[in-house]
């Protein structure tokens, strides 16, 4: 848990978040995401893409008065990063119980991500690092879109870029993606 | 290998990429080996990236949270491809076909075939697991539901898959807002059925069931034009346990409709389902939802909801007939329903539909309680025949019975609303006057004679009477019936005992007003005087007092006594309790000071009025209405294009609160004239002074005072438009009914003579307009010194009557003198005049 909250620490300065963020409100937003995540996830079934903005979003209704987040692109940025790490959370935690042979995550994190999915969304996880690399911005537009479940709009306004962008960013970081994911060995 | 490009080669590959895209599939390899030509490495990246994109099935397209089975479903599969087949046994039920699948349910028709029946329903299999216990209490409170606007509960159960479902009636109907649409319906027929549907819901919470997802789509329209709700409390269902942690519910309810409680996951009440009514209302109604944000983002959408109060329906309307017809009651009833604090809310569905109701009605709606005219009409018209009975309530309290008022809460209301109009808030404006026809004129009338006639024959004690007649009185000042708010005046003051000065006071003033507003100036002169001698009277008494007896003289054309009266009053620095007499008091100071060609100190003092209708009751339209057409009045001759946008904003605020034929609306339309005129509108200023005669003739009779200004006023514009024989007649059409209408040394019949006698001067009849002139001059010097400008006009056009006649000595020193002692405004109003009067002493020639 804890070497994952580093990552996210990681992951703000890559972004160039921190001067902007606080270590006090970098806790609460990841904290927050991971509650929210968990909560929605124990609701029933609703497609998947507006459950993760409402993720999201529900932890933008918690944190609302927090004044470090009045800014909307900040937090919105902020807050897909911090899902990304929140997300990349669970499925390690989720494959490590399995390893130590427990029937499977506690019904606290069910199904926060499919289990069909965990070797996909870790990939993308460990090539961003690499496209960070090439294109600083294709991360933060997978962050939104992927991780942060955002549209094209939205993603356009937390990264105050226009959509055409985002939109360019993406067919390049996805196909980047899908190279480098089809170049990995099968578990 | 170049895996690892430089920056620039990066930047290449990437563009050459993007620009690939562009390409059909075929040409793309070609297009690379030509861009990125001798470089191999870079070309067989760029490649990779594009086979790699060719390849994409779309999966890093989901989002992580996404599922991959049947995401776009998002219903956990059940049968083939997530669905139950045509056939499918569910309980009693046969599955016939698939209706339409939302996010967490699926719906099917279904059929039932028994002995000598066939039995439709509408079959939603819900995508969720659920507590089985819970669903069977919400199943039989839900059964209990039996209303014709709502799909009734038949059936439900469990599949054997542990799915829920349930089966309702069979709706065959189009969504309420398609078929709005469809059958074009106006607003009228749109509010009728939200009626019908807010009847629905009402008895829902009657059963303490809350819908919390009502919507377009859950609501049909039969094809006999019935609303029907669908789905009652299944959001419920879906919602799992009841802990507050997971109340959170954004998910359950679909977000454009939902209410800040929900989203916020705070306790759902019956006032959710008002402020989801008051969204479809909205869109039904404007076109627009409330709350809709450019885009379609969900975070921005439930963020609009919870922080940003919904604009007046009327604002989001395209068509502008529509807007009108939503501004006023509509707005304000939509607004309420969709305040975020439930508590401001409606209490129930059951009000709302009330208040659509009393619109329809044409009756008082409680959204728009504070706006203080129009609870003045809405009292009275809702309460027409308890308006006695009401007010006594109110006075028993006031005699110290206040248990009594207590012990009648659920009268309360009406009564404070009765007292807000009893308060003598009436007596300055008349509300009755509100709709052209003349018809909500008719209802207070009709209230206060109904009130008077009842007042008669009742056996209250003698003290209420007096102060019931009082209240009367004032009211009949309201609607200018100065007579019979006289005689209730006069018989409040015979039965109020002759130490009883609390309910005396305002019986008198009553009189007095009336008495002055029958221009029965001799009778209520000596009331006021004796007021003012009063020494018992605190400050307000005494301020209220000096205004009144103020616009009384200036009424008579008693100017400078006017302006001393009116300086008797003292205000202290504004406190908004007498911050609208205080305006009032410098309204007609201003016109006063106007009237004597004081142009500076009144502007100064109608300026000061506005600002204080602007700071202290910017609410009340009427009120600023009033100030601003006194503003533009007094600015009018200085500087008219600043003027005519306060007329017309007054115009406006006039026409919208009080209808056109209120007299507020009349003259101020009348002023507006005027001021087109002097901008050289002439044919928009004649034609509206025109329409305006025949208001007033239609308002106060041909022979009124009122009459006799607009008259007079179109002569002006004739004259100005050397339209001279027009001018004349009017003139003296003008001259004849102020006439029949004023007393003989009143200022205002010197106005028509004036011109008149401009008129004639123009035409050559100089002997003719020394005559008039002479007349005038009489006329004017028992209301004004001779240093006001209207005299200084009648001595500059003698003087031009002088030299006309011959003279180029004498005359032609005074005419200039004349010239001279004229402030600068008429100077130049006249100069035209002045010019063709020296001219003809310059070069003398026959006049034309």
């Amino acid at each position: 848990m804890n070497e994952t909250e580093s990552g996210f620490e990681r992951g703000i300065a890559e972004a160039g978040l921190s001067a902007r963020l606080g270590p006090e409100q970098r806790q609460l937003l990841y904290a927050e995401l991971k509650a929210a995540a968990r909560r929605q996830r124990r609701k029933l079934g609703a497609p998947g893409t507006l459950q993760t903005t409402a993720v999201v979003h529900e932890a933008w209704l918690r944190l609302r008065n927090h004044a470090e987040f009045v800014d909307e692109a900040h937090f919105m940025a902020s807050a897909a990063l911090a899902m990304r790490y929140v997300i990349i959370d669970y499925i390690r935690a989720a494959r490590a119980g399995k390893r130590a042979g427990q029937a499977g995550p506690n019904i606290e994190d069910f199904m926060l991500v499919e289990d069909a999915r965990h070797a996909e969304v870790l990939a993308v996880h460990e090539a961003l690092g690499d496209l960070a690399a090439l294109k600083p911005r294709c991360v933060h537009v997978v962050e939104c879109r992927y991780f942060g479940g955002y549209t094209d709009a939205e993603t356009a306004e937390a990264l105050a870029v226009d959509e055409r962008t985002v939109r360019r960013d993406w067919l390049f970081a996805r196909a980047w993606l899908r190279d480098r994911l089809d170049e990995m060995p099968r578990e | 290998m170049t895996d690892r490009p430089t920056p620039e080669q990066f930047i290449r590959i990437e563009a050459a990429f993007h620009d690939a895209l562009d390409l059909p599939a075929a040409q793309r390899d070609a297009f690379l080996e030509s861009v990125l030509d001798g470089e191999p490495g870079l070309c067989a990246l760029a490649r990779r990236w594009l086979r790699a994109h060719e390849n994409e099935n779309a999966s890093l397209d989901r989002p992580a949270l996404a599922r991959t089975t049947d995401a776009a479903d998002g219903s956990i599969p059940c049968g083939s491809k997530g669905g139950l087949d045509a056939g499918t046994s569910v309980g009693v039920w046969r599955i016939v076909r698939r209706l339409a699948r939302g996010g967490m349910s699926t719906v099917y028709l279904a059929q039932r075939d028994g002995p000598g029946f066939r039995q439709l329903a509408a079959l939603k299999l819900i995508a969720a697991d659920a507590d089985a216990r819970r669903f069977a209490d919400e199943r039989r409170l839900l059964a209990g539901l039996d209303h014709p606007g709502i799909a009734r509960l038949i059936d439900g159960g469990i599949t054997d898959e542990g799915r829920l479902w349930l089966a309702t009636d069979y709706v065959e109907g189009e969504p309420i807002d398609r078929y709005c649409h469809s059958h074009q319906l106006d607003i009228r027929a749109r509010v009728a059925l939200l009626i019908e549907v807010a009847a629905a819901i009402s008895y829902a919470h009657a059963h303490l069931i809350v819908h919390r997802d009502i919507k377009p789509a859950n609501i049909l329209v039969t094809s006999d034009g019935r609303a029907r709700l669908l789905d009652f409390g299944i959001a419920k269902l879906l919602e799992p346990g009841t802990e507050s942690t997971t109340r959170t519910g954004t998910l359950a309810m679909t977000p454009q409709y939902a209410a800040p409680e929900q989203i916020l996951g705070q306790a759902i009440t019956a006032q959710t389902d008002v402020h989801a009514l008051g969204v479809l209302a909205c869109e039904l109604l404007s076109g627009c939802n409330p709350f809709a944000v450019d885009g379609d983002s969900l975070i921005k959408v439930t963020r609009a909801i919870v922080d940003r109060e919904a604009p007046p329906p009327s604002s989001l309307c395209t068509d502008a007939a529509r807007a009108r017809a939503l501004r006023g009651d509509l707005d304000a009833i939509l607004l309420k329903a969709l305040r975020k604090k439930p508590t401001d809310r409606y209490a129930s569905a059951a009000r709302f539909a009330e208040d659509l109701q009393n619109h329809l009605a044409g009756e008082a709606v409680s959204a728009r309680r504070g706006s203080r005219s129009y609870r003045l009409v809405s009292t009275l018209r809702r309460h027409r025949w308890a308006f006695i009975a009401a007010s006594a309530i109110v006075v028993l309290a006031a005699a110290g019975l206040s248990w009594r008022l207590q012990q009648l809460t659920a009268e309360r209301d009406r009564a404070n609303a009765v007292a807000g109009f009893l308060g003598g808030l009436i007596s300055d404006l008349d509300p009755g006057a509100r709709n052209s026809e003349d018809a909500g004129r008719l209802g207070l009338a009709d209230v206060l004679d109904a009130g008077r006639v009842r007042l008669a024959a009742s056996s209250l004690p003698d003290p209420l009477r007096a102060q019931l007649l009082t209240r009367l009185a004032e009211g009949y000042n309201g609607i200018v019936a100065w007579d019979k708010a006289a005689s209730s005046a006069r018989a409040a003051l015979a039965l109020a005992d002759e130490s009883d000065t609390a309910s005396r006071l305002p019986a008198t003033l009553a009189l007095a007003m009336a008495l002055s507003g029958a221009e029965r100036f001799a009778d209520a002169e000596p009331i006021y005087r004796q007021l003012e001698a009063n020494p018992d009277l605190d400050r307000a008494r005494r301020n209220q007092v000096a205004t009144d007896y103020g616009s009384m003289l200036l009424a008579a054309g008693r100017l400078p006594e006017a302006l001393a009266a009116f300086d008797r009053a003292q205000y202290d620095p504004v406190s908004s309790f007498d911050a609208v007499q205080q305006a009032a008091n410098l309204r007609f100071r201003a016109t006063a000071l106007s009237r004597l060609g004081r142009t500076d100190e009144a502007i100064a003092s109608s300026r000061k009025a506005l600002e204080l209708a602007n700071e202290y009751f910017a609410g009340d339209e009427i009120q600023r209405g009033i100030c601003e057409a006194n503003f533009a009045a007094t600015l009018r001759d200085r500087d008219p294009e600043q003027a005519a946008p306060y007329y017309q904003s007054a115009l406006q605020r006039f026409h919208r609160v009080l209808g056109a034929n209120h007299p507020n609306s009349i003259n101020a339309e009348n002023n507006y004239a005027l001021v087109l005129a002097r901008l050289q509108r002439f044919g928009e200023a004649e034609a509206l002074l025109r329409a305006n005669i025949a208001r007033r003739i239609e308002r106060s009779g041909a022979d009124s005072r009122e009459v006799g200004e607009a008259q007079q006023n179109l002569a002006a514009l004739l004259c100005d438009r050397q339209r001279y024989d027009a001018c004349m007649t009017a003139a003296r059409e003008a001259g004849r009914t102020l006439a029949s209408s004023l007393p003989e040394e009143h200022y205002l019949r010197a106005f028509p003579l004036l011109t008149l006698a401009g008129a004639q001067l123009a035409t050559g009849a100089a002997t003719d307009a020394r005559r008039t002139l002479d007349r005038a001059d009489s006329i004017l010097a028992v209301a004004m010194p001779a240093d006001a400008l209207p005299r200084k006009i009648v001595s500059a056009r003698q003087a031009m009557v002088e030299v006309a006649l011959g003279d180029c000595g004498a005359a032609l020193d005074r005419l200039e003198a004349a010239r001279g002692a004229l402030d600068e405004d008429s100077r130049k109003r006249y100069a035209a005049e002045f010019d063709r009067a020296s001219a003809r002493c310059v070069n003398p020639s026959p006049p034309p």
